[in-house]
């Protein structure tokens, strides 16, 4: 039961891809790209990082 | 004649795929290919790897590689919604479709609608779903024409007629081979795409000013500070971007995709892994602005033909070729998944469902093979005969569409409180509005003429509400709130009427089920009505609302 709560980590991707206040910004600028470009590209890297960390955290046995 | 090495590389390309969807019949091929699940869903066997590039190359369509860079080149910073969208909906099927495989594991699920009837009890709400998922569907395949038609069209081939033969070819092998045709190529055109995006990109960035002078060109046409989006469509990113997430694996094909993995843990580890595409898309969707940066003038005004235009003035031709051949190839991936997902709709909650209940799996089957040939025919004439036009509205109406079966197919995993009367008035509630919506909505030119007046866009303008901050909303998601308030609404006021509940078949234990799991029950099974084997019909775990016994079946004489 309780390594069941290690889902409620999956609520930071789900929720920081749309905060877009957040990221419709130009700086910081990365090898050309503004934040709003690479920021959300590194959302992707932040999906993947917390659905792995989930899934090795609940895997049963 | 010009092109001539791009059209060789891309058709040698071409024939060898055909050939590879043909002999994937025989990859892995189970003692019996004549049930649905070992033609439909590849016998559920697929593992990590083979899921990974199946749902990849399923979800990750021909037509977005093409429409995103368009869709970049011709508004902006707006067209980068898909980044968003296809990482917020990976968290939330996570967890969802691991329950989805799960319970569709232990009773046999083929379909979405399927499983609505499982849960609810009621074959007119898995009727609607059923559906809804194919009209939401096919306009979907047909877009995947759309996506070769480009590249033909850039390449200078003149008429409709190599069209019509990719997707004869495409037809036949899938029929042929099933779900382990599109899977086997899924591979090459992984591959393939992967090699392009990486030279493209390696490309841009080794050239004139890099990356900077790309989007500095973009600011330039657009006319704002570092392409970014007006502060009016911020609430229409979010919500198009949400909208989109929850409607992502709600498409049939995106479910078929799924239930064809061998074990839970293949789902998750193939989910987790799958935003490495969403990278890879967000990056060709800034090949839009590269356009703008070269100056590339899309072919005929045709904005879809912004990439392959690009990928022509930039590559050596045989790379370019390998380029079209990518999107050639990655349209044969989903359009095959989805008219497999759409025919097993038909024969399983149409065909036994309403017109042969008694139907055999063998049945099953060859209605569903046929279907699948109907169903490809139908998109090619939608291409071939109608202006392409009328594909794209069809579509941008089956997002919204699609998002509507989330309380019956997304809740339902969850909960079985809705009463089947109520998730039935919501859904065609849903439906209704998000249709009048979008018929509200015209296409508006930058200087705000009306291009055309209905069907121009899915964001409702906020000024209808008399708000007039130039804010507008994702129009699925206005139609998904109305669905949930009816199918909340009415649930109590027909349990309170006395009005009499579906039998839920399922139950707690199914959802967490895992391969091998004792309460699995194959599909042969559940249509000829017992398992085979006398022990394990004595042993048979029962099921419907009892406490699971601890496990004493031997269920491996089911294999």
């Amino acid at each position: 039961m309780s390594r069941k709560r290690w889902y409620w980590l999956l609520v930071i991707p789900a929720v920081v891809p749309l905060l877009v206040p957040l990221y419709d910004r130009v700086d910081p600028t990365v090898y050309g790209f503004p934040f709003y470009y690479w920021g959300q590209l590194a959302f992707v890297a932040l999906a993947m990082l917390t659905m792995t960390v989930v899934r090795v955290l609940t895997r049963r046995r | 004649m010009p092109h001539r090495v791009e059209i060789s590389v891309f058709v040698a390309m071409f024939v060898a795929v055909a050939g590879l969807g043909f002999l994937a019949a025989r990859w892995r091929r189970p003692a019996s290919f004549n049930d649905l699940d070992s033609w439909g869903l590849g016998s559920r066997s697929f593992g990590p790897y083979v899921s990974w590039f199946l749902l990849g190359g399923d979800l990750y369509t021909a037509y977005t590689f093409v429409a995103l860079p368009a869709l970049m080149y011709g508004v902006g910073a707006a067209g980068f919604y898909a980044v968003p969208f296809a990482i917020v909906g990976y968290p939330l099927g996570f967890v969802a479709l691991t329950r989805l495989w799960s319970v569709a594991h232990v009773h046999g699920l083929v379909t979405p609608a399927d499983f609505v009837r499982a849960r609810f009890g009621s074959r007119g709400l898995a009727l609607l779903v059923a559906v809804t998922g194919i009209v939401a569907t096919m306009p979907y395949i047909a877009l995947q024409l759309i996506g070769v038609e480009a590249v033909l069209t850039t390449l200078g081939v003149p008429g409709k007629w190599p069209l019509a033969i990719a997707f004869a070819v495409l037809a036949i092998f899938t029929y042929h081979s099933g779900l382990r045709a599109p899977a086997l190529i899924a591979f090459v055109k992984d591959i393939l795409l992967g090699y392009v995006v990486l030279a493209v990109l390696l490309t841009v960035g080794m050239t004139w000013n890099a990356w900077g002078g790309v989007f500095h060109s973009a600011e330039l046409k657009f006319h704002t500070r570092g392409p970014l989006l007006p502060a009016s469509g911020q609430l229409g990113y979010v919500s198009l971007a949400l909208g989109s997430a929850l409607a992502i694996f709600l498409y049939p094909h995106a479910i078929t995709g799924v239930l064809a993995a061998r074990n839970r843990e293949t789902v998750r580890r193939t989910i987790a892994t799958l935003p490495i595409y969403t990278a890879m898309l967000g990056l060709v969707a800034l090949l839009g602005f590269t356009a703008i940066a070269w100056g590339v003038k899309p072919v005929g005004g045709d904005h879809n033909t912004v990439l392959p235009a690009l990928l022509h003035g930039f590559l050596p031709e045989w790379l370019a070729g390998f380029a079209y051949a990518a999107i050639g190839v990655g349209a044969l991936v989903p359009a095959s998944v989805m008219s497999i997902a759409t025919a097993n709709l038909f024969a399983r909650n149409i065909y036994r469902e309403y017109l042969r209940p008694a139907a055999s799996p063998a049945a099953e089957l060859r209605v569903s093979k046929l279907a699948s040939l109907a169903v490809k025919l139908g998109a090619a004439g939608f291409v071939l005969l109608l202006n392409p036009q009328f594909s794209v509205d069809l579509q941008l109406i089956g997002s919204v569409v699609i998002l509507q079966t989330l309380p019956a197919v997304g809740l339902g995993l969850y909960t079985s409180w809705f009463h089947r009367r109520a998730l039935v008035a919501g859904l065609l509630c849903g439906l209704a509005t998000g249709v009048a919506l979008l018929y509200q909505t015209p296409q508006l030119a930058p200087t705000g003429r009306v291009v055309r007046a209905h069907f121009g866009g899915s964001s409702w303008s906020l000024a209808h509400l008399g708000i007039h901050n130039g804010q507008s909303i994702y129009i699925g998601l206005i139609a998904l709130a109305v669905n949930l308030v009816v199918t909340v609404g009415l649930t109590p006021v027909l349990r309170a009427t006395g009005v009499p509940d579906g039998l839920d078949i399922t139950w707690k234990h199914d959802y967490e089920a895992d391969e091998g799991d004792p309460s699995v029950r194959r599909l042969s099974e559940l249509v000829d009505g017992g398992p085979m084997n006398p022990v394990v019909y004595e042993q048979a775990v029962p099921r419907h609302g009892q406490p699971v016994p601890p496990s004493t079946v031997d269920y491996r004489i089911r294999r």
